[in-house]
């Protein structure tokens, strides 16, 4: 199960682009950022490569609700 | 009949104001009229395009399907006239567009200093696209280049230009890194990441001349008498609101185009918005520039629904940016500045605010931990200001915290108590407005 998903923080982003370019699976980050769309549903496998890459802080990992949900559950 | 919409300038402020307008106003006739012969483009992008980070495709984040969508014309011409009293744009190819609503959404250019020589082949500033496209070229044969000026732009270039390979030479008028803005630690870290990557710093040094040879730049000759050769001389000493069009049509200009909090100008059916709009801040009675995406971006949304008829204000915030400087990210927000005057820049530089250089009531309080950095400008109840550098774990809450001029009376004394109490300090405030922050 996906523990964490990616964030982002529209009002940081400058369109760059550089997240959409190094995104192994060719998902439009970019596009999705700035549609207020979550990344975490266009098949992110959340390897990271766009947040440690983005120049401007847009996006970070976040705990996903649904891992946390299974935590308190357990 | 629609209503009919022309906006000039393709950038970040004109083009939200479009997509604001069609959100307002569904049967408006909304027209674009760019100078530039390219798609919508990311400007700040174009740093990491010149140090190869990511293609030049990478840049156009909004294709001409995006303005069929939106059902907005775009035009590639240049305004060289407005008729205030037909309403109508000349452009220079001769095109006549009538207009109900006209917003000047211009931008600024790079400035050149008037140093003899500045208009030789090989001398550059880092503005378009075009100008990126043919620096690229020019590090295909240049072996040394020489970056003058200061603010982020310089920096981008000395980075980019060394990044292609270029010997790099930076000269500074002033004795270390946008001392204006950044404190004496964080100006060395900047530098010594530069140094890392082969840059060469020279300090206190003036361009007295440019040297050129068939027309061509072969050396800058610096104030000192001292020349270093070089192929390529890149300026970088701020930019200019483009207020020609504004001024000939005999509205009110100063620095930018005079506009109110809601982008009104001196004619009530045109509006200008984004880097050109030197707008009154009514609490202060004073008029400012910004040169950030984000500001202009908001700008455009709020000047495109006042075209429509909406009645918004432009609420001033912190402003911020965050940016990677000599490598390290770094997030500038509100008032951080030194209170030493402007030695490489002779106006406002792109992602730069004018905000950043207020002096208020305060004073600063550092704790740096390793490579990271984090500087606070305390105020009497209030942070005023806060440079992050490095680590960017505070950045976010700090964002929020500054603009939303969050009350720290009962943490105060903590926070001023020393770098040992800063960090932990800065932690309890962040818990108790965890709560009030956006998600």
């Amino acid at each position: 199960m996906v523990s964490a998903m990616i964030v982002a923080e529209p009002v940081r982003c400058v369109e760059c682009g550089t997240c959409t370019y190094n995104c192994p699976l060719g998902v439009d980050v970019r596009g999705r950022v700035r549609q207020g769309l979550q990344i975490s549903s266009s098949g992110c496998l959340t390897c990271g490569e766009c947040v440690a890459r983005c120049p401007r802080g847009v996006l970070r990992f976040e705990v996903s609700p649904v891992f946390l949900t299974t935590t308190r559950g357990n | 009949m629609p209503r009919k919409y022309v906006i000039v300038g393709n950038g970040p402020a004109g083009l939200t104001a479009a997509e604001s307008i069609r959100r307002d106003d569904a049967t408006a006739d909304i027209r674009i009229v760019g100078g530039e012969n390219h798609p919508f483009y990311s400007r700040p992008g174009l740093a990491y395009l010149l140090t190869g980070s990511i293609p030049e495709s990478s840049l156009f984040s909004r294709p001409d399907a995006d303005y069929r969508r939106l059902g907005v014309t775009r035009t590639v011409g240049v305004a060289h006239r407005i008729e205030r009293d037909a309403h109508r744009l000349v452009l220079t190819d001769g095109q006549v567009l009538p207009y109900d609503r006209l917003l000047l959404a211009v931008g600024a250019r790079a400035v050149r200093p008037p140093t003899p020589g500045m208009e030789l082949e090989g001398v550059t500033t880092f503005d378009s696209l075009d100008d990126t496209r043919a620096i690229i070229r020019m590090t295909r044969s240049a072996k040394r280049a020489c970056v003058v000026g200061g603010g982020i732009t310089a920096l981008e270039l000395a980075e980019g230009l060394a990044a292609r390979g270029v010997e790099t030479h930076y000269l500074m008028r002033g004795d270390r890194y946008w001392g204006s803005v950044l404190d004496a630690h964080e100006s060395a870290v900047v530098e010594e990441r530069l140094v890392e990557d082969g840059i060469r710093l020279h300090r206190e040094v003036e361009v007295g001349r440019v040297i050129g040879h068939r027309g061509k730049v072969i050396a800058v000759e610096m104030n000192t008498a001292e020349q270093v050769p070089c192929d390529i001389l890149a300026v970088a000493i701020g930019t200019q609101p483009r207020i020609e069009l504004a001024q000939a049509a005999g509205m009110d200009t100063g620095k930018g185009i005079w506009t109110d909090t809601a982008f009104n100008t001196s004619d009530p059916d045109i509006f200008a918005a984004g880097d050109v709009a030197e707008m009154l801040d009514p609490k202060t009675g004073k008029r400012g520039l910004e040169a950030l995406w984000s500001v202009a971006m908001e700008h455009g949304r709020i000047a495109g629904a006042n075209m429509a008829g909406a009645q918004e204000h432009y609420r001033r915030p912190a402003p911020f940016n965050v940016t990677k400087i000599g490598g390290v990210t770094t997030t500038l927000i509100g008032a951080v500045g030194t209170g030493r005057s402007e030695a490489d820049l002779l106006t406002l530089s792109r992602g730069d605010s004018q905000a950043w250089r207020e002096q208020l009531d305060a004073f600063a309080v550092v704790a740096d931990r390793g490579a990271d950095h984090l500087r606070l400008v305390v105020g009497e109840d209030r942070i005023v200001g806060a440079v992050v550098m490095g680590d960017q774990a505070f950045s976010r809450p700090l964002q929020h915290i500054i603009r939303e001029r969050v009350d720290i009376g009962w943490v105060r004394d903590r926070l001023v108590a020393g770098p040992g109490e800063l960090r932990q300090g800065l932690a309890a405030l962040i818990e108790r407005t965890g709560s009030l922050a956006p998600a």
